[in-house]
């Protein structure tokens, strides 16, 4: 489904956020990516989802590279990622139930499909009677859920998660984990960069890790 | 095994449907949220959206007005038949029967379409209408003035040969041709008129950088949202299109408001204008915009709403796609 080869990464002024990284992510697999801050996590995502593009090797998305994608194709690969920022990148003037809908919004859905499947993310997601309330009006773990409910609603191949535990006490943590595992069950792919690795550990699934803009194992 | 395998069936699907949409429908929604979100954001933020409107109004309210005004001279000006008519002023010993005399076989002439006689007792109150004075114990003996008749030509004639040929009849004293005033005046609408083009020109200009600089705010101000559609997929004609419709609503609503100012100014005008005519016997009208020209004037300056509102998304969005890009 994804697979780099030889992947660097540089931003400008700065050092090298990934230097030699190759690994393939099987549709359906499920993935923990762990390391430093620093050590390139959040850069790997983006390379992803397509928010930054390699300085060097390639990225290929389901056989595709995407560094050789025009601009016109990328909003629709990006439509089949679904990310859950560390900062989860809401629209402060939008209600919670609009910044859910977003994604099927972009994508020309029905409004009467619309407002089925975003009550039924929130639902999954715990926030249903919170859809009328406005961002700033949540806590930061009711934030990231509302993220998480827009990230799963156009029903993406791949779902990318960065530190998605982040602001969340441990046993919401461990739910959180376990509704990324029953969504990797329904064939999404899942990879989630987390340091929490007592969490990770006891998770069982395979584990990168990430030092220095190099992966240890993978 | 198989659970799974089915649901990335149906996952792919998804996906599928995602990116094509189902063509026309999406399209129209996409248009629907376009519109009902650009004036939202009008709505959502009323001060400063109008204030921009108030000043695109008032940008289109001063050339409008002067078309306008100057439409409607020349308009007047070519109801003036009088003065392109010629005075002939007779000898002053000549009766009221010798004027009739005369006038009856000028009226004949092929190209005179009327003869109006004056008499001295008309043209002196005339005169004295026009100086404004009211009493017609003026204080002289006699009524200096002769019988003038008043001839309209045809509006082809040549004016010069008709003139010498009146000049020429016995019983002629002067003939006076007011045409070098009509044609000043003339002059003088035809360069208010090139002024009129002028400042509507420039206001135009200005109209399109009021909207182009407004929308580059609006951009501005909503970086972070548009950072976000385009994480989750939209594409940059999705995110331009909201811009563009609020470009034609502040091009609508500003030319709505420039028409209404016009017409508030043409009913506080027309009131003094009417005294002014009827002091001059005349009857004049200022007639307002056409129906016709309003829904013009409407429609234009929308697509010129979105003309501007293009230039500035379009220079703004690749600079938030090029610092995308570079990180």
């Amino acid at each position: 489904m994804i697979q780099f080869d030889r992947v660097a990464k540089q931003y400008p002024g700065t050092g090298l956020a990934l230097s030699d990284v190759s690994f393939t992510l099987e549709r359906g697999q499920m993935v923990f990516l762990t390391g430093h801050s620093g050590a390139g996590k959040s850069t790997l995502l983006k390379l992803i989802a397509l928010m930054e593009r390699p300085t060097r090797g390639q990225v290929l998305f389901d056989g595709r590279n995407v560094s050789k994608l025009s601009k016109r194709q990328v909003p629709y690969l990006r439509r089949q990622v679904g990310v859950i920022f560390q900062d989860h990148r809401l629209l402060a003037d939008q209600r919670v139930f609009d910044n859910v809908a977003l994604p099927l919004v972009i994508a020309g859905a029905r409004y009467a499909e619309i407002k089925r499947r975003v009550r039924a993310a929130l639902d999954k997601v715990g926030l249903l009677e919170k859809e009328r309330l406005y961002p700033a009006m949540l806590s930061g773990g009711e934030q990231q859920r509302v993220g998480i409910a827009r990230a799963i609603i156009a029903k993406p191949s791949v779902l990318l998660a960065d530190e998605p535990t982040g602001n969340l006490d441990p046993e919401l943590s461990a739910q959180l984990m376990q509704f990324f595992i029953n969504l990797n069950e329904l064939g999404v792919t899942v990879l989630v960069a987390s340091h929490d690795v007592d969490l990770i550990a006891r998770l069982n699934k395979p584990t990168w890790v990430l030092k220095e803009g190099q992966l240890v194992n993978g | 095994m198989a659970r799974p395998r089915k649901n990335q069936r149906k996952n792919v699907k998804g996906s599928r449907w995602a990116s094509s949409g189902d063509g026309f429908r999406a399209w129209y929604r996409h248009h629907g949220y376009s519109l009902l979100s650009s004036l939202g954001e009008l709505i959502r933020r009323p001060v400063s959206a109008g204030m921009t409107v108030m000043v695109l109004a008032l940008a289109l309210t001063l050339p409008l007005g002067l078309f306008l005004v100057v439409g409607q001279v020349s308009q007047w000006t070519q109801g003036i038949d009088r003065l392109n008519g010629l005075s002939v002023f007779l000898d002053s010993e000549l009766s009221e029967e010798d004027a009739l005399r005369l006038s009856s076989e000028w009226v004949v002439w092929s190209d005179v379409i009327a003869v109006d006689p004056i008499s001295p007792a008309d043209g002196l109150a005339e005169a004295l209408g026009h100086l404004g004075v009211v009493s017609t114990g003026f204080g002289l003996d006699e009524n200096p003035l002769p019988w003038v008749l008043e001839v309209t030509p045809q509006p082809e004639a040549d004016i010069q040969a008709l003139s010498e040929r009146l000049l020429q009849e016995t019983g002629v004293e002067q003939v006076i041709v007011d045409l070098a005033w009509l044609t000043r005046l003339e002059r003088l609408i035809e360069l208010a008129e090139r002024v009129a083009y002028v400042v509507g020109v420039l206001l135009l200009l200005a109209f399109l950088f009021v909207i182009a600089h407004s929308i580059r705010m609006e951009v501005q101000h909503r970086r972070h949202q548009i950072e976000v559609m385009a994480l989750v997929g939209a594409t940059p004609a999705f995110i331009r299109r909201p811009f563009l419709y609020s470009g034609f609503w502040f091009g609508v609503s500003a030319a709505v408001l420039a028409l209404l100012f016009v017409f508030v100014a043409r009913l506080s005008v027309s009131m003094p204008l009417r005294a002014l005519a009827e002091s001059y016997q005349i009857s004049l009208d200022f007639s307002g915009v056409s129906l016709g020209a309003g829904l013009g004037l409407i429609v234009g300056m929308g697509c010129l709403g979105i003309l501007g509102a293009w230039v500035a998304v379009s220079h703004q969005l690749s600079s938030v796609w090029s610092r995308e890009s570079s990180g």
